[in-house]
């Protein structure tokens, strides 16, 4: 396979490493955000959580090398057999964002909505804070479940290899700045971005706002398919995930998740077990004796609706 | 070694020792606050919170670090002291894979647990008192039969 694979030539498939060249400003907006959270009260960081969510975020870029390899053999092989040359035109760049946006909501829902891509997206909502470090904590186990296919189709499309790199890039580097609890509402960016506020939400374990705001860059996609839930004054996030972790140990938090589901396969009695645990939501159970983000938005409106 | 593979070294030093700085600067700046468990009447209040039925039996760590409930004989709430936040969880009994009673230095008794979830770390409950409270030796016992 490796002999039929035909290297498309530059720049259909120079990356532009995007993360790399962002490093730096990473580094320069945590160190500000913390002394404006010093100052203001507003936010907050520990630095046992911010050790481990940077340790998280420095092993996945090994992780990411040893794995990646994959991922853009499969996008080199798809493009050689794309269905339309799009090319680097100004109406190409603006399809492929726009493409890669949609593709990231995708895998991102996807991401919540089953186990086995939860396993390893839970690391990044691991923290129970919200701040810039936060955005840094990554998982290490993603190329386990395949997440990348979601992107693959946009290679089969015609979109030249880099042109989707650049814009994921671009994506990832978007979605750094927002983690924050220093920035408010941003008026009528609100409306089409994913801002600070909107993803508060997605990182809040209220009842109200799970499994919502899936956006990378735009907040149009949830809105489109209904799964946009607006920030509420009265009811604050309390970030983290449902059941938080008791560990900063970055081994444990990169493995806890796929432990759990080893551990529930040995115990399961029959193929739906099985595949429950696997691809179920998170908290799937034979008996529903776990608790599923359904099953606690389902209490909580129970708990707010007065009884007739 | 190719160069590739310098560059690649050369970038993650540098990664290094950019995570270094920010961790020296969050402790400098004064990033260390530990949470702590004033009472049990705080972990009452928590467990209410999680909408769990009033506790049995109640022990808190003589430093605040961890307390533990007895839901019912099948289910025990953890209250653990994560940085500055303190973090709440469900366990069913069959979670409890270890508990190992010792001595600390001085007086009272200590108690070290082990869960079988990877997510949590094992920790140490001591308690001023020669005896660690009767619903924790049952726990114990539970975890020994196992």
């Amino acid at each position: 396979m490796l002999d039929d694979l035909t290297i498309p030539a530059a720049p259909d498939w120079v990356p532009a490493d995007v993360i790399t060249l962002a490093v730096p400003a990473f580094i320069v907006l945590v160190i500000l955000e913390m002394i404006f959270v010093r100052l203001s009260k507003r936010g907050a960081y520990n630095v046992a959580d911010s050790a481990s969510s940077l340790m998280m975020g420095f092993g996945s870029t090994i992780a990411g090398i040893l794995t990646g390899g994959l991922y853009l053999f499969s996008a080199l092989w798809l493009y050689q057999y794309r269905v339309f040359d799009i090319g680097w035109t100004w109406w190409g760049l603006l399809l492929c964002f726009l493409a890669e946006d949609f593709s990231y909501y995708v895998f991102h829902r996807v991401s919540h909505e089953r186990r086995i891509w939860w396993a390893s997206h839970i690391v990044h909502h691991s923290s129970q804070h919200y701040n810039l470090s936060t955005a840094l904590r990554q998982t290490w186990t993603g190329a386990i479940g395949f997440t990348f296919i979601t992107k693959l189709p946009l290679f089969w499309l015609g979109f030249p290899p880099a042109m989707v790199f650049f814009f994921s890039g671009v994506s990832l580097v978007y979605q750094f700045w927002i983690h924050t609890e220093t920035i408010g509402r941003m008026g009528p960016l609100e409306w089409v971005m994913n801002t600070p506020s909107h993803h508060r939400v997605h990182h809040a374990t209220n009842p109200r706002y799970l499994d919502a705001n899936y956006a990378g860059v735009l907040i149009i996609w949830d809105k489109i398919f209904n799964t946009f839930t607006p920030e509420v004054d009265a009811d604050k996030p309390r970030y983290g995930i449902i059941a938080n972790l008791g560990t900063f140990n970055p081994i444990r938090i990169a493995f806890h998740e796929w432990v759990g589901i080893a551990r529930d396969l040995r115990y399961a009695k029959s193929p739906r077990e099985w595949i429950g645990y696997i691809f179920g939501p998170p908290g799937w159970s034979p008996d529903g004796s776990r608790a599923t983000s359904d099953s606690l938005k389902a209490q909580w409106r129970a708990d707010a609706t007065p009884a007739e | 070694m190719t160069p590739e593979l310098e560059q690649f070294l050369a970038v993650q030093a540098v990664s290094l020792g950019g995570v270094a700085i920010l961790i020296g600067l969050a402790w400098l700046i004064g990033f260390r606050t530990k949470a702590r468990i004033a009472d049990e009447a705080q972990v009452l209040a928590l467990a209410q919170a999680a909408k769990l039925r009033i506790p049995n039996a109640v022990a808190v760590d003589v430093e605040g670090r961890v307390a533990l409930a007895e839901i019912d004989s099948n289910t025990v709430f953890v209250v653990k002291a994560m940085g500055d936040r303190l973090t709440t969880r469900v366990f069913p009994r069959i979670a409890v894979a270890d508990i190992k009673m010792y001595r600390p230095k001085g007086k009272g008794i200590g108690a070290r647990f082990r869960f079988s979830d990877a997510g949590f770390d094992d920790f140490k409950i001591e308690f001023a008192e020669r005896e660690a409270p009767a619903f924790i030796e049952r726990l114990r016992r539970g975890a020994k039969l196992k």
